[in-house]
């Protein structure tokens, strides 16, 4: 059961990781329950599962072996995402795979590892950005805490990784929209206008 | 408000709203490229989200913690650390009787000991007075559980190999490409079913239980053996790595003979000179399109099938009809 939030009381990730640093291993495991699946998703849209699995597992390492320096008035989220998106900028920033359009049109594995590739072809600061405010869906204003920037700053990444991504899966949107398999057709930050 | 301004606006729902929607309705009314992009955004945000939400593996916190014990250099390296991983390998030793098999003794059936008595004996040394354990056999070869037990570095090391028999196959199926399906195009992916490859690193406690075994009873020239073919393996790019857990699906269920045949039906591609290796591939590609029942006579007409040893035969006709 989480604890009562207070005043006096740390937010229950934010005491958790105070506990991990003083040796609670059950605070751990909280942590995994509650943060393991955002944090692989994250790094799952620009590499293959097992890759992510690697890198959610160093998120999480990195998470343990700094929670020493942890200072509770930083949120837990921008302190988690802020180790998440070291992890992210650190990968290579590869190609778009070439892949003909009957083969995307009848597999979703391939519509998935071309989107994957997509992505991870963006420059580091803008695929950050992206994945933060897309894919672990943090406001801008979240997302430019982790990653030590200005708000405007995210939202000019977030245009020029959209722009690219415009040109580079355009075999995708010119179909019939976003395959089904791909996503669900729920409204995102994008609902109002588009 | 110019098109710049607007895309950055409507980024974030939260910067969208301020200072109200009527510049950015009227910026969009008068400006069909940003509608367009509008669009656009919004097709590509619903591109991105996977329709379910993936997740890492069931054993995730296994491996968290055994990592963290083997990273003894970080500062939180503490006991708890350790014993969270020891946990986890209990769990594996506990599993571990369903991969051993007690060897048949002649006479009347000995009683049941229970199955913790085993535990015991995998995780601590028995007393020096004690009798020695059992030998048990596991996947046919004796061992005994008075070996030494693996380190934490060993076991991280261990779980992270790929199926054995399938990094000791991988060259040689790399060097068959004619008798798999041909790849899309020459960087095109492979699926990867749900679950991943059966060729994966263990991600079970069973499989993980299994592979610590194995492991154990490895002689070090061949740790150091495995542990190179994976690092060969992993130096591959990640979609020829695919290909290759692709390709060893279909030939995991191959018997050691059948193996054999394939290492040497390499071999004798291997000796042809590029002329006629290209044109043998392109006989076999076209054979490996050919209904089945057609398939065997276009095969046995070959002139390279001709001189073939049984082994080589058998191993090379199972392939071209496994697809």
């Amino acid at each position: 059961m989480a604890p009562p939030r207070s005043a006096t009381q740390p937010a229950p990730d934010s005491g958790d990781l105070l506990l991990v640093a003083a040796g609670d291993s059950a605070a751990l495991t909280r942590l995994v329950t509650r943060w393991s699946q955002p944090v692989y998703a994250f790094f799952e849209r620009t590499r293959e599962p097992s890759a992510a699995t690697e890198a959610t597992l160093a998120t999480f390492e990195r998470l343990v072996v700094s929670s020493t320096r942890y200072a509770p008035d930083v949120p837990f989220p921008t302190f988690l995402w802020g180790i998440a998106v070291k992890i992210v900028q650190e990968g290579k920033t590869g190609d778009v795979l070439e892949i003909p359009a009957p083969k995307l049109a009848e597999s979703a594995a391939a519509r998935t590892a071309f989107v994957r590739s997509a992505i991870a072809a963006l420059p580091p600061a803008e695929r950050a950005a992206f994945l933060l405010t897309r894919v672990a869906r943090l406001p801008a204003t979240a997302a430019a805490e982790a990653l030590g920037t200005q708000e405007t700053e995210v939202r000019r990444r977030i245009v020029r990784a959209l722009e690219s991504l415009r040109t580079s899966l355009a075999p995708l949107l010119e179909s019939t929209g976003a395959p089904a398999s791909q996503g669900a057709p729920e409204g995102g930050p994008m609902g109002a206008t588009s | 408000m110019t098109c710049a301004e607007l895309r950055e606006r409507i980024v974030d729902s939260a910067s969208a709203s301020q200072g109200g929607h009527a510049p950015v309705v009227a910026h969009l009314e008068g400006c069909a490229a940003c509608r367009a992009a509008a669009r656009e955004y919004g097709a590509l945000d619903r591109l991105v989200r996977p329709a379910l939400p993936p997740s890492p593996p069931a054993d995730f916190e296994g491996r968290l913690r055994l990592r963290l014990s083997v990273g003894s250099r970080h500062p939180v390296s503490s006991a708890w650390l350790l014993g969270g991983a020891v946990a986890v390998l209990a769990l594996a030793a506990l599993l571990a009787p369903r991969f051993l098999r007690t060897r048949p003794k002649p006479g009347p059936p000995a009683p049941v000991e229970p199955a913790a008595a085993l535990v015991p004996a995998a995780a601590t040394a028995p007393a020096p007075e004690a009798p020695p354990p059992d030998i048990v056999a596991v996947r046919s070869t004796p061992i005994s559980f008075q070996t030494v037990p693996l380190s934490a570095e060993e076991k991280a090391e261990a779980v992270g190999l790929h199926d054995f028999d399938f990094l000791n196959s991988f060259r040689t199926l790399a060097r068959l490409d004619a008798f798999f399906p041909e790849p899309v195009g020459p960087r095109a992916p492979v699926p990867v079913p749900a679950g991943g490859f059966p060729s994966r690193p263990p991600d079970t406690p069973d499989a993980i239980a299994g592979r610590f075994l194995d492991w154990q009873r490895a002689a070090r020239t061949e740790r150091i053996r495995l542990s190179g073919l994976e690092k060969s393996l992993r130096d591959r790019p990640e979609e020829e790595r695919s290909l290759l857990e692709e390709r060893w699906a279909l030939v995991r269920d191959f018997s050691d003979d059948q193996r054999a045949g394939l290492r040497r039906l390499a071999s004798r591609m291997d000796e042809l000179d590029s002329r006629a290796h290209d044109r043998l591939e392109s006989e076999i590609r076209l054979i490996g399109r050919l209904p089945k029942e057609q398939r065997v006579a276009r095969w046995r007409a070959l002139p390279f099938a001709k001189p073939l040893t049984g082994q080589e035969f058998a191993s090379a006709e199972r392939l071209l009809f496994s697809r």
